[in-house]
C-alpha cells in the first residue's frame, strides 16, 4: 500500500466550482499523539482543500484518522496532540500558527461542527433554543429577545416543527432526528462558510437519515463549503461532489464521487465498495476471498459434532413459530402503551427472517418474546411446536440452548473481567461440554468464528468491535443452537468490519443450517442476508413476506417510505470489483 | 404538581427519619446501665436520700413501664420540649438556643471557605498538565487525611503564635472566626475538590464538551457554563458527607480554639452524662440532615430536567 496520496489536491480540485479560492486549505497535514516511544502517528502527509459550494466526504474505518483531520481543520485536535502540516489556510487567511484565541473566533462564526448523536453532542441541561442561542451570544450583537426569535427562525429553517416550543424543551426530550435538526441549527446559526458534519447520520434511523442529508443538501449553498465524514461511501455518495477515501492516516485514494464510485482504482476503495450490503450482494461475499468457515464437507475437529441436524431439517416449516403475540408495558403516565400488537411468523431451518423497523418499533420486544426470556400478553411461541412454557415444565434444557441470541454491544454482555476464553468456555460448559474436552472445545469455537488461539487470554477490552462480535457469536454457538436471535449485530460496526461479520454468519449459516431472526434498522443489510422480511412499526406487522417481493411490491406506504431512504450508490456495478 | 409531590414525600420521609432518631436515641438512653435518678440529682457524689430517689423517679415517670415512657418521651418531643438539663439546670432548648449561634456562625464560614475554594482550583485543574493535577491533588490529599486538630495546631503555630495575626480562641469578633472556619474548611475542600475534580474530567470528555468548543467558546467559559453544571450533580450527593465534617469538626475545632457552640456543649455535655442535651444535639443534627438533603433534592429539579418524577 502506498503511504502518499494517489493525487494530489492540486489534481483533484480541477474538477468543477472554478475559480473562488477555497474557503479550508490543507497541505501535508501530520497528527501525532503521546511522546516519546508511545507517539503514534494517527494522520500522515494529508492534503485537501475545500471551495464555496463544494462538498467533500471523507471517508474510511474507525481509527483510519478521518476524524482527527476533521478536527484539526478547526483547531480542535485534542489535548496531547502534535499537529504539523505544510500550510494550512482557512478562508485565505495561514492558520498554521492559530492559538485557542484565533481559532476561538473562527469557530461557530466561520466553520460549524456538526457530531453523531445530537443527544451526546447537546448539553442535556439545558435547553434546546440555549444551546442554538449559544452561538448567536459569542458572535452576535443580538439582544436577548433578538437572539430567541432567531433562534426560533433557526429552528424552523431546519425543519423542527413548533420551533417556539422545541427551542424551551431539553434535548432528551425531542427525537432524534429533530435533536439532530437542532444540533445543525446552532452549527449554522451564525452563518458560517465551512461546515464539518463528523458521521452526520450513524445514530439515526434510515427515513430520518435521509432527511438529515437531504437537509445538508440544502446547506450546501454557493458560498458554503461542507467536509462530510463518514465509515459508509453509500451515505454520503448523494450529498458529496468529492471523495477522499482514508486509511490508517492516509488518503489512499482521492477524486469525483462519480470517478471514486465508478472507476476505484485503490484496492482498499474496492473493498469499500464491496463491503456494503444490498440486495444485489445477497448470496455472494461481502468481503471476497475464500470462506472463512470450513464448508459441511470438512470433517469436524474434535468429537463434539456441532453439524448434526438431520431431525432439525426435516422438522416442519416453522422451526420457530410466533402466533399472534401481542405485549404491552405501563407507561409513565400509568396508561398501558403497546409494544407489540399480534405479530405472527414462523421460522423454517436454515433460513434467515429478516425484521426491520426504526427505534420504538417493538423488534427488542419481539426478539426477547421469541428467545423465551419475557412472556407475551397474548398469543405464544413454539419451539418444534412446543410453547416455551411447555419446554420449561418439561425442564427441557435442548430447547432452552437451541435459541441464542447476539446483540449490537456484545461489550455489556461480557464480564469484563472475563478472559474469551473464560466467556466461551463457561457458554460450552453450560451446553454440556465435558470438562475435559472444554479447551479443545473453545478453540474449535474461536477457529470456528476465525479467532486465533492466541486471542483466548484477551479480555473483552482488549478487543475490538469486530472481534467482540466474534466472540459473541462463539459463545452462542457453544450451546449448539439451531436458531440465533440477532438483534442489530453489526449496527455498531464499520462497514468493512459488518461486511466481514455478515459474510461470517453466512458462512456459518451454511455449514449448520442455522436460522436466524435477524434484526436491523439497516435495510441493505437486511436486504443481504434475508430470504423473508417483516417490515415493523407501533409493534404491528405492515409486510410480510420474501424479500425482493417485499422490496418490488411494498403492500405499505411506510414500507415505501423506508425502501425510498436506502441511500443509493449512484450508477454503481458491483461486478466491477469483483471480476 | 410533580415537584409538590415530591416536596410532600420527601418531607415525610424527613419526619420518618426523625421519629427514627428520636426513638433510637431513647432507646440507647433507656438501655444504658446505670441509674437515671441519680444521674439526675448529681450523681453518687450528691449521696440523695432514698425518698429525693423515688420521688425523682415518680416525676420523671422512671417506675413507669418502657411504653408510658416513651409514649410521654415522644408527647413532649411533639410540644417542643426536649427536658431539662441536668447540669444547666434549664430547658435543652434554651441550652442549645444559647450555642447554636456560634456554630452556625463557625459552618457558615467553613462553607464560604471551602466552596469558592473547591470550584476554583477543580475547575482550573481538570485536565490540565500533570505535574499540575498531582500537586493539586497531593494538597488536596494532605488535607483531606490529616486530622483536623493537626491542621488547627499548624494554623495556630504559624498565624497566632509566629504573625500574631489572629487570636489563639475565643468567640469574641471575625478575627478569631478565621482559624476556626480555614481549619473546617480546608478539610472540607480536600475531599470536596478531588471528587468535582474526577467528575469535571469525566464531563469534559464528552460530546457535547466539544460542541460547544465548536461554537467558539473559550476554554474557562465551556467548563464554568457547561461542565459545572454536569459536574455538580453528583458532588451535591456529598452535601450529606460536608454536614458530618461541619457537625463532627466543631466539636474538635471549637475545642482547641476554646470557642463556645454546640461543639463544645456536646462534649461537656458527654462528660458529665447531660442526657437530655445529648438528645437535642442527636435530634438536632438529624433535623439538619434531613432539610439538607431535602434542599438538595429540590435543588437537583432545578439543575437536571430529567429529575422531575419519582
Amino acid at each position: 500500500m502506498s503511504s502518499t496520496p494517489i493525487l494530489t489536491p492540486a489534481a483533484a480540485i480541477a474538477a468543477p466550482a472554478g475559480a473562488a479560492p477555497p474557503v479550508v486549505e490543507l497541505d501535508g497535514l501530520t497528527v501525532s499523539f503521546g511522546r516519546g516511544v508511545h507517539r503514534r502517528e494517527v494522520v500522515r502527509d494529508v492534503s485537501l482543500a475545500i471551495r464555496p459550494g463544494e462538498c467533500l466526504a471523507l471517508v474510511g474505518e474507525s481509527g483510519s484518522g478521518k476524524s482527527v483531520t476533521a478536527r484539526t481543520l478547526v483547531g480542535l485536535t485534542g489535548p496531547g496532540a502534535h499537529v504539523g502540516s505544510r500550510s494550512l489556510r482557512f478562508d485565505g487567511r495561514d492558520a498554521s500558527g492559530w492559538g485557542e484565541r484565533q481559532w476561538s473566533r473562527v469557530r461557530g462564526r466561520e466553520a460549524g461542527f456538526i457530531l453523531q448523536d445530537a443527544l451526546s453532542s447537546l448539553d442535556s441541561l439545558r435547553t434546546v433554543g440555549a444551546e442554538v442561542g449559544e452561538v448567536l451570544r459569542l458572535h452576535s450583537t443580538l439582544d436577548r429577545t433578538g437572539r430567541r426569535q432567531r433562534v426560533v427562525e433557526l429552528l424552523a429553517s431546519v425543519g423542527v416543527p413548533e420551533p417556539e416550543v422545541r427551542a424551551s424543551q431539553y434535548p432528551h426530550q425531542l427525537s432524534g432526528g429533530l435533536r439532530q435538526r437542532a444540533l445543525i441549527a446552532s452549527a449554522i446559526a451564525a452563518g458560517p462558510r465551512f461546515l464539518i458534519a463528523d458521521e452526520p447520520t450513524t445514530a439515526l434511523d434510515a427515513t430520518i437519515a435521509a432527511q438529515v442529508l437531504r437537509l445538508l443538501g440544502q446547506l450546501k449553498g454557493a458560498r458554503t463549503g461542507m467536509l462530510v465524514v463518514s465509515h459508509d461511501l453509500a451515505v454520503v455518495a448523494d450529498l458529496a461532489d468529492r471523495v477522499a477515501v482514508m486509511r490508517n492516516g492516509v488518503i489512499v485514494e482521492e477524486g469525483s464521487v462519480q470517478a471514486v464510485l465508478q472507476d476505484p482504482r485503490h484496492p482498499y476503495t474496492q473493498g469499500l465498495l464491496a463491503a456494503i450490503p444490498s440486495r444485489t450482494s445477497r448470496g455472494s461475499r461481502l468481503t471476497g476471498g475464500a470462506r472463512s468457515v470450513p464448508g459441511p464437507g470438512t470433517p469436524a475437529t474434535t468429537s463434539t459434532e456441532v453439524g448434526s441436524r438431520d431431525d432439525a431439517a426435516a422438522s416442519p416449516p416453522g422451526l420457530l413459530t410466533v402466533e399472534g403475540i401481542g405485549k404491552s408495558y405501563p407507561g409513565p403516565d400509568g396508561r398501558r402503551r403497546t409494544a407489540v400488537d399480534d405479530v405472527s411468523f414462523a421460522l423454517p431451518a436454515g433460513t434467515t427472517l429478516g425484521i426491520v423497523g426504526e427505534s420504538g418499533s417493538g423488534k427488542s420486544t419481539v426478539a426477547r418474546i421469541a428467545l423465551g426470556v419475557e412472556a407475551p400478553d397474548t398469543g405464544a411461541v413454539r419451539l418444534h411446536g412446543r410453547t416455551w412454557q411447555e419446554h420449561r415444565a418439561t425442564r427441557d434444557l435442548t430447547a432452552r440452548r437451541s435459541v441464542q441470541m447476539i446483540y449490537q454491544d456484545p461489550l455489556q454482555s461480557f464480564d469484563p473481567r472475563k478472559t474469551v476464553r473464560q466467556v466461551v468456555g463457561q457458554a460450552a460448559a453450560a451446553a454440556g461440554t465435558p470438562r475435559g474436552a472444554l479447551a479443545a472445545r473453545v478453540l474449535e469455537l474461536l477457529d470456528l468464528v476465525g479467532l486465533s488461539a492466541d486471542r483466548a487470554r484477551s479480555r473483552p477490552l482488549d478487543l475490538s468491535g469486530g472481534q467482540r462480535q466474534r466472540v459473541a457469536i462463539a459463545r452462542a454457538l457453544a450451546a449448539d443452537p439451531e436458531v440465533i436471535i440477532c438483534d442489530e449485530p453489526v449496527s455498531a460496526l464499520d462497514v468493512t468490519v459488518q461486511a466481514r461479520i455478515l459474510d461470517l454468519l453466512t458462512d456459518l449459516q451454511d455449514r449448520f443450517s442455522l436460522s436466524y431472526l435477524f434484526i436491523s434498522h439497516d435495510l441493505g443489510v437486511i436486504q443481504h442476508v434475508s430470504s423473508e422480511v417483516l417490515v415493523l412499526k407501533d409493534g404491528a406487522i405492515l409486510d410480510h413476506g420474501p424479500v425482493d417481493d417485499v422490496f418490488d411490491a411494498p403492500q405499505h406506504d411506510y414500507t415505501r417510505q423506508l425502501i425510498n431512504a436506502i441511500p443509493q450508490l449512484p450508477a454503481f456495478r458491483k461486478d466491477q470489483v469483483h471480476p | 404538581m410533580p415537584i409538590l409531590r415530591r416536596i410532600l414525600t420527601r418531607l415525610l420521609v424527613g419526619i420518618g427519619v426523625l421519629w427514627g432518631a428520636a426513638t433510637l436515641t431513647f432507646l440507647a438512653v433507656y438501655l444504658i446501665p446505670g441509674d437515671t435518678a441519680l444521674l439526675i440529682l448529681g450523681g453518687p457524689d450528691a449521696r440523695p436520700t432514698a425518698e429525693t430517689l423515688a420521688q425523682v423517679r415518680s416525676d420523671y415517670l422512671l417506675d413507669q413501664p418502657f411504653i408510658v415512657q416513651y409514649g410521654s418521651y415522644l408527647g413532649n418531643l411533639l410540644q417542643g420540649d426536649l427536658g431539662q438539663s441536668y447540669r444547666l439546670r434549664l430547658p435543652v432548648t434554651d441550652a442549645i438556643g444559647q450555642q447554636i449561634g456560634a456554630t452556625a456562625a463557625l459552618a457558615a464560614a467553613a462553607v464560604a471557605v471551602a466552596l469558592p475554594l473547591t470550584l476554583a482550583v477543580a475547575v482550573l485543574s481538570a485536565q490540565r498538565a500533570n505535574w499540575i493535577r498531582s500537586i493539586v491533588s497531593g494538597v488536596e490529599v494532605v488535607l483531606a487525611a490529616t486530622p483536623t486538630f493537626i491542621i488547627g495546631f499548624a494554623l495556630l503555630i504559624v498565624f497566632s503564635f509566629s504573625l500574631r495575626w489572629f487570636p489563639i480562641g475565643g468567640n469574641q469578633g471575625v478575627a478569631a472566626l478565621v482559624l476556626p472556619a480555614l481549619t473546617l474548611g480546608l478539610a472540607v475542600f480536600g475531599t470536596l475538590s478531588q471528587v468535582l475534580r474526577n467528575e469535571l474530567e469525566d464531563v469534559l470528555e464528552q460530546p457535547f464538551i466539544l460542541t460547544a468548543r465548536s461554537r467558539g467558546m473559550r476554554d474557562l467559559p465551556v467548563r464554568v457554563r457547561h461542565a459545572l453544571r454536569h459536574a455538580a450533580i453528583p458532588v451535591m450527593t456529598m452535601s450529606g458527607f460536608v454536614v458530618a465534617a461541619l457537625l463532627g469538626g466543631s466539636v474538635i475545632v471549637e475545642t482547641l480554639f476554646s470557642r463556645q457552640g454546640i461543639g463544645s456543649l456536646t462534649l461537656a455535655s458527654v462528660y458529665n452524662k447531660d442526657l437530655p442535651v445529648i438528645i437535642g444535639i442527636v435530634l438536632l443534627s438529624a433535623a439538619v440532615y434531613v432539610v439538607v438533603n431535602l434542599v438538595i433534592d429540590l435543588l437537583y429539579t432545578l439543575i437536571d430536567p430529567k429529575v422531575v418524577t419519582a
